[in-house]
């Protein structure tokens, strides 16, 4: 017998048809190839953001970019293709960003990026807007021109609310210039271990932030990790744990805006309001702050 | 999603973009892009369980990343990619007799699971009921008819592209496949007639 009867053959038939992947499945492959492949795999599409943004930025050299993706041979070629554009640091990091970041979901609105970078000199403006359309139009594989970019803004799940964390985030990044532009991929890890802290998966949110920590130890978003692990701690119980992380994090990034969020934990909000009450050395010149009280040695 | 803790704050799920805009198969993005599906089901068809195909699959894109540079362009992209996956799926067969696999099953399901192609939920009922006896079937032959059963009849591959694939030549895979076709339409015929017997 070398052929396959009719019966056998329209079974097969069928079930071709069933044996396609979910769209949340193929979501899940490549958010979980983003997270393990990070700087290499987002290398090739925030090259590709820079060949256009060398189209159509100002003329402006990016010297502060002159470290991005050294740290990953992985990202190769294309990094190096990056690295080597003459556009705007900051057009380049709003844009690679969007395309990381994957706006595509409707998680928050293009203009609302476009109107955060209006403030800036008027060439970042324009190429900023316009890698901004291209990167929308990657996400949403419609045309790349001004008619479907709105359109393409109106086809997007619009149940999913503005998220403004997600846009502190990417702003945050953005005001960094001198941060190399492949490291977006700190961003998803944060926004990852944010979403997984949000639904109550402590354990999630504690591995993505170790693996935020294990390659960006220093990175643009540590603060906001050290924060998120201080809240982590806390919604566990482990209040002694808690405490001794936001002293760390009260020493370490005393100016951090993140600061403010540790106010939400029980534990450690008297740490931050201790340390927002205490007389600053610089606006005090001579005064010797009070050593903090014994008992509080033991956190 | 409602927030549990006073400190969370509310972020939406982080769908990053691979997909670049210019067909260029020379990137992860664009194979990852135009192959996705094909990867996923040929893992899935070799034997691998629902609860690691995600794992599975994640595994072979993470080569295909690592080989990339280093893949020539002498055979065609899916060719390659069947080789990754073939390797892939053995490994994860050798751990699977090591350790049986962690039960994971889904027990979420997101909204666009529920999304079907088919144009009456008949439709989707008969085919759902076909693809789990296609694994009923797959599951009776050994793994190198099931490879070759798989890609010929299942993916319409030419026996040539199976050779370069499996590393056979082209009178092997033919004997192999003669061989899978009886093997799979007994076992077919065994089922049918336990569901007749039942039926009775």
């Amino acid at each position: 017998m070398t052929t396959l009867s009719a019966e056998t053959r329209r079974m097969l038939e069928l079930s071709r048809a069933a044996d396609v992947p979910s769209p949340s499945r193929e979501r899940a492959v490549r958010d979980r190839l983003i997270a393990e492949l990070g700087v290499a795999a987002l290398a090739s599409v925030a090259a590709s953001t820079a060949a256009v943004a060398t189209e159509t930025a100002g003329a402006i050299t990016s010297g502060g970019l002159s470290a991005a993706g050294s740290s990953s041979a992985a990202a190769g070629s294309a990094t190096h293709a990056l690295v080597g554009a003459t556009t705007s640091a900051l057009t380049k990091i709003v844009a690679a960003l969007i395309v990381a970041a994957g706006i595509g979901a409707g998680a928050w609105s293009l203009p609302a990026v476009a109107e955060r970078v209006e403030a800036g000199p008027a060439d970042i403006v324009a190429g900023s807007k316009r890698i901004a359309r291209r990167a929308w139009s990657f996400v949403t594989r419609e045309e790349d021109d001004q008619t479907t970019f709105h359109g393409a803004i109106e086809s997007v799940d619009r149940s999913v609310d503005f998220d403004e964390r997600r846009h502190a985030l990417l702003i945050a990044i953005a005001r960094r210039p001198n941060h190399p532009v492949a490291k977006e991929a700190e961003l998803v890890l944060i926004l990852r271990a944010e979403q997984a802290f949000s639904a109550g998966d402590e354990a999630l949110a504690a591995k993505y932030l170790d693996a935020h920590e294990a390659s960006f130890e220093a990175g643009a978003l540590s603060d906001n990790r050290e924060a998120l692990r201080v809240l982590v701690d806390c919604a566990r119980g482990a209040a002694v744990v808690a405490r001794a992380r936001a002293e760390r994090f009260v020493a370490r990034f005393a100016s951090s805006d993140q600061l403010a969020r540790l106010k939400a934990c029980p534990f450690t909000a008297s740490i931050v309001d201790e340390r927002t009450l205490a007389p600053s050395p610089e606006v005090l010149p001579g005064v010797t702050p009070l050593p903090a009280p014994a008992d509080e040695s033991k956190f | 999603m409602v927030s549990r803790h006073p400190g969370a704050v509310l972020v939406a799920p982080c769908v990053a973009a691979l997909a670049v805009d210019e067909p260029r198969p020379s990137t992860l993005a664009d194979i990852y892009r135009d192959h996705f599906p094909f990867v996923w089901r040929l893992v899935h068809r070799l034997g691998v369980a629902d609860s690691q195909l995600e794992d599975a699959v994640q595994d072979v894109f993470i080569v295909v990343h690592r080989r990339l540079p280093d893949f020539e362009g002498r055979s065609s992209v899916r060719t390659w990619l069947a080789s990754i996956a073939r390797r892939v799926v053995a490994d994860y067969r050798r751990a699977k007799t090591r350790k049986p696999a962690l039960s994971r099953a889904r027990t979420d399901m997101e909204v666009d699971d529920l999304q079907t192609a088919y144009a009456t939920p008949e439709e989707g009922v008969m085919a759902t009921e076909a693809a789990r006896i296609l694994y009923t079937l797959l599951d009776e032959l050994d793994d190198d008819k099931r490879e070759v059963f798989i890609l010929a009849e299942l993916e319409q591959w030419s026996l040539a592209d199976i050779a370069v694939t499996t590393g056979l030549n082209v009178n092997t895979v033919s004997s192999r496949l003669r061989l899978a076709r009886e093997n799979f339409e007994h076992a077919a015929e065994r089922l049918r007639a336990r569901d007749a017997w039942r039926l009775k």
